[in-house]
């Protein structure tokens, strides 16, 4: 059984429709990349897994279950407990994140001690032995000191700690290292990985870095303009993607080993206050046919086993499909 | 005079911080050709920021010599030499909201340059409208103020204006790291598109190695202050010398699938991110080096030519050629 099975999520905030149709699933201990530009609504799907959307926003899902549990009828009694216990969050920049006045220890300690109901030793005992294993030295003094004594990769992995504490089931990264230099990237996405290995937290990795998305997710979920337009396996989205965007994406993306010139997506994603009655990406889709500005395709159109594109070109009754399937 | 665009000899730019004097820019050396692009990676607080405002007169040096196009430049400019000299050298900013005046609509944005310049009024007027055109934005766009525009079309004002003056030399402060992928390949190729129209020189400053590796033909990294290693762009990421390149280019995650080490963290030697201070003796590498041996931290190194078309400054420099031979 999936640890998250989200459905149809869709999340409206005033007039802009952020969240149009997201569908997700994770089993127990995988890594899905969640990967889509700035204003697609990867930010918001994840917030609102959590739960933590400003009252203004409407949220509406065909299915939301969590570990056997509808996550529909939740009260915010039951998001309290869950919420840094069961699933938990990094945020990109922790600088923002963590509580300037309050100890690195006693802000790892926390959740321990209100979820798990250690004392306050017990507690900055296991912040300790965590920051140990994360790789950062002299971890009892480092307990000590405040945000402000500590340089952003460290930061990011005390903030990684805070979240991994309570070994939720369900971890939600959203850009952890985008604000990283690359050789702390590679430290911190291998923190990741490590952790999820020894501990089995499924994780729900959101990105705009392709680079990182290759070196952590086993599955890839592509957003655009609100919806989930591509779904698969980390192999199946890379070198089989499907949909249109993943493949314009991955063209204007510059290659070390092979310099070429890059071929810029044209045009602009739509605006969400008045989204297109056909398809999101059509009007900037090299492949647009008449069909795509009057009808939205829908999520079901399958381009391999467990692959999913909403895009017409992979609509079983499309020609070039009816073709490939008699070959 | 002959000699290249832009000297710099033995620059250096201290600033007095708690521990000492802090060594932002330390002993660099460099030549930049006319029309030529030169790429300058590195971490954040290698200085490479700190380089390019130098050379565009918003960083007064601490000691060393500026020449541009022949002519030494001040250590202070006053209002008349400033003016002189922006006229050779222009600056694109990353944060280009911030880089516009709000008040201002971008069609005076645009012209200011040339106001300053002294070119007519209706000059000045058609060659905005021009430039509007030529970076791709309609011209009711230009009645416009900052905050309507996208940050993609921002920063195609920001480059627009960087090239309406007709400098030398533009330097591109990483154009290109708020943005979308998608945005990012329309802007990397209209930089190099006008670059290659005016032959203007470019300083490209990034920490994306991709980008660097396709825009630019010579490439410099630098390390807490210092510059590492610097050659041809090709011959340097094909073969880099110095360690930290070597570092730097392994850390790189370009997209491609690939077995994944499960090792847990490989911590560098000294995760502490290093002051650089002026009294520094040695190579500043040193403490995080593999091939460290006590002689790195007594002296400090000096770039020498290797095999291949570039220079590095490390002291194990014929102890790693030997062992590149050797593969």
């Amino acid at each position: 059984m999936n640890l998250l099975e989200l459905e149809r999520l869709q999340v409206s905030i005033g007039p802009v429709q952020a969240v149009r149709d997201v569908s997700l699933s994770l089993a127990p201990g995988e890594c899905r990349a969640l990967v889509g530009e700035s204003g697609c609504g990867k930010s918001v799907t994840a917030m609102s897994l959590l739960n933590l959307m400003p009252a203004a926003a409407k949220t509406n899902a065909l299915r939301w279950d969590f570990a056997g549990r509808d996550m529909r009828q939740l009260s915010e009694r039951d998001w309290r407990q869950l919420r840094g216990n069961e699933i938990a969050m990094i945020f990109q920049n922790p600088m923002t994140a963590l509580d300037p006045t309050q100890t690195i220890g006693s802000q790892i300690a926390e959740p321990l001690r209100i979820h798990k109901g250690l004392s306050k030793r017990e507690a900055l005992n296991k912040a300790i032995a965590l920051l140990e294993r994360l790789a950062i030295a002299n971890p009892a003094q480092r307990a000590g000191q405040y945000p402000f004594e500590f340089s952003g990769g460290m930061l990011q992995r005390a903030m990684i700690a805070m979240a991994v504490v309570c070994e939720p089931q369900l971890l939600i990264a959203d850009e952890p290292t985008t604000a990283l230099d690359v050789t702390v990237q590679a430290e911190v996405l291998s923190i990741l990985r490590e952790l999820r290995e020894s501990s089995g937290t499924a994780m729900l990795f959101i990105t705009h870095d392709l680079g990182v998305v290759a070196e952590i997710a086993d599955s890839v979920s592509v957003m655009y303009a609100g919806q989930t337009v591509e779904t698969g396996s980390l192999i199946d989205v890379f070198s089989h993607e499907a949909h249109p965007y993943t493949q314009a994406l991955k063209r204007a993306v510059p290659d070390m080993a092979n310099p070429q010139p890059l071929q810029a997506i044209g045009g602009t994603p739509p605006d969400l206050r008045h989204p297109p009655t056909g398809c999101g990406f059509a009007a900037r889709c090299a492949e647009r046919m008449a069909i795509c500005d009057q009808l939205p395709p829908n999520f079901a159109c399958k381009s391999r086993a467990e692959h999913y594109s909403r895009c017409w070109l992979w609509h079983p009754e499309h020609p070039a499909r009816w073709r490939e399937a008699e070959q | 005079m002959s000699g290249a665009l832009i000297q710099l000899r033995e620059l250096r730019c201290h600033f007095s911080s708690g521990q000492g004097l802090l060594a932002a820019v330390d002993g660099v050396n460099l030549d930049i050709e006319a029309g030529e692009v030169l790429g300058l990676v590195g971490e954040s607080g290698s200085g490479k920021s700190t380089l390019g405002r130098i050379i565009a007169g918003l960083q007064p040096r601490s000691a060393g010599e500026l020449i541009i196009a022949g002519k030494a430049m001040p250590q202070y400019y006053n209002r008349r030499q400033f003016k002189t000299m922006s006229t050779q050298v222009q600056m694109v900013f990353q944060d280009s909201y911030a880089s516009l005046n709000p008040r201002m609509t971008i069609l005076a944005s645009l012209q200011e340059p040339l106001w300053s310049k002294g070119v007519a009024a209706t000059t000045a007027r058609a060659k905005a409208a021009y430039w509007l055109e030529r970076v791709g934005l309609p011209q009711s766009a230009g009645e416009r103020y900052p905050h309507e525009l996208s940050g993609g079309q921002r920063q195609r004002i920001g480059i627009a204006r960087a090239f309406i003056a007709e400098p030398r030399l533009v330097i591109c402060d990483e154009p290109v790291s708020a943005l979308d992928v998608s945005v990012q390949a329309q802007i990397i190729n209209l930089l190099q598109e006008l670059q290659s129209e005016h032959n203007t020189a470019m300083l490209f400053i990034a920490h994306d190695l991709a980008v660097v590796r396709f825009l630019a033909s010579r490439t410099a990294v630098m390390y807490l202050g210092e510059i590492v290693e610097l050659g041809e762009t090709a011959a340097l990421f094909e073969g880099p010398r110095h360690p930290y390149t070597t570092r730097l280019l392994a850390s790189h995650l370009d997209g491609k699938l690939r077995q994944r080490s499960t090792t847990a963290v490989v911590p560098m030697k000294s995760q502490a991110h290093k002051t650089p201070l002026a009294t520094d003796n040695g190579c500043r590498f040193a403490p995080r080096c593999p091939l460290a041996e006590t002689a790195c931290s007594a002296n400090p190194p000096w770039l020498r030519q290797t095999r291949l078309a570039t220079e590095a400054a490390c002291h194990r420099l014929a102890d790693i050629e030997i062992a590149k031979l050797r593969q």
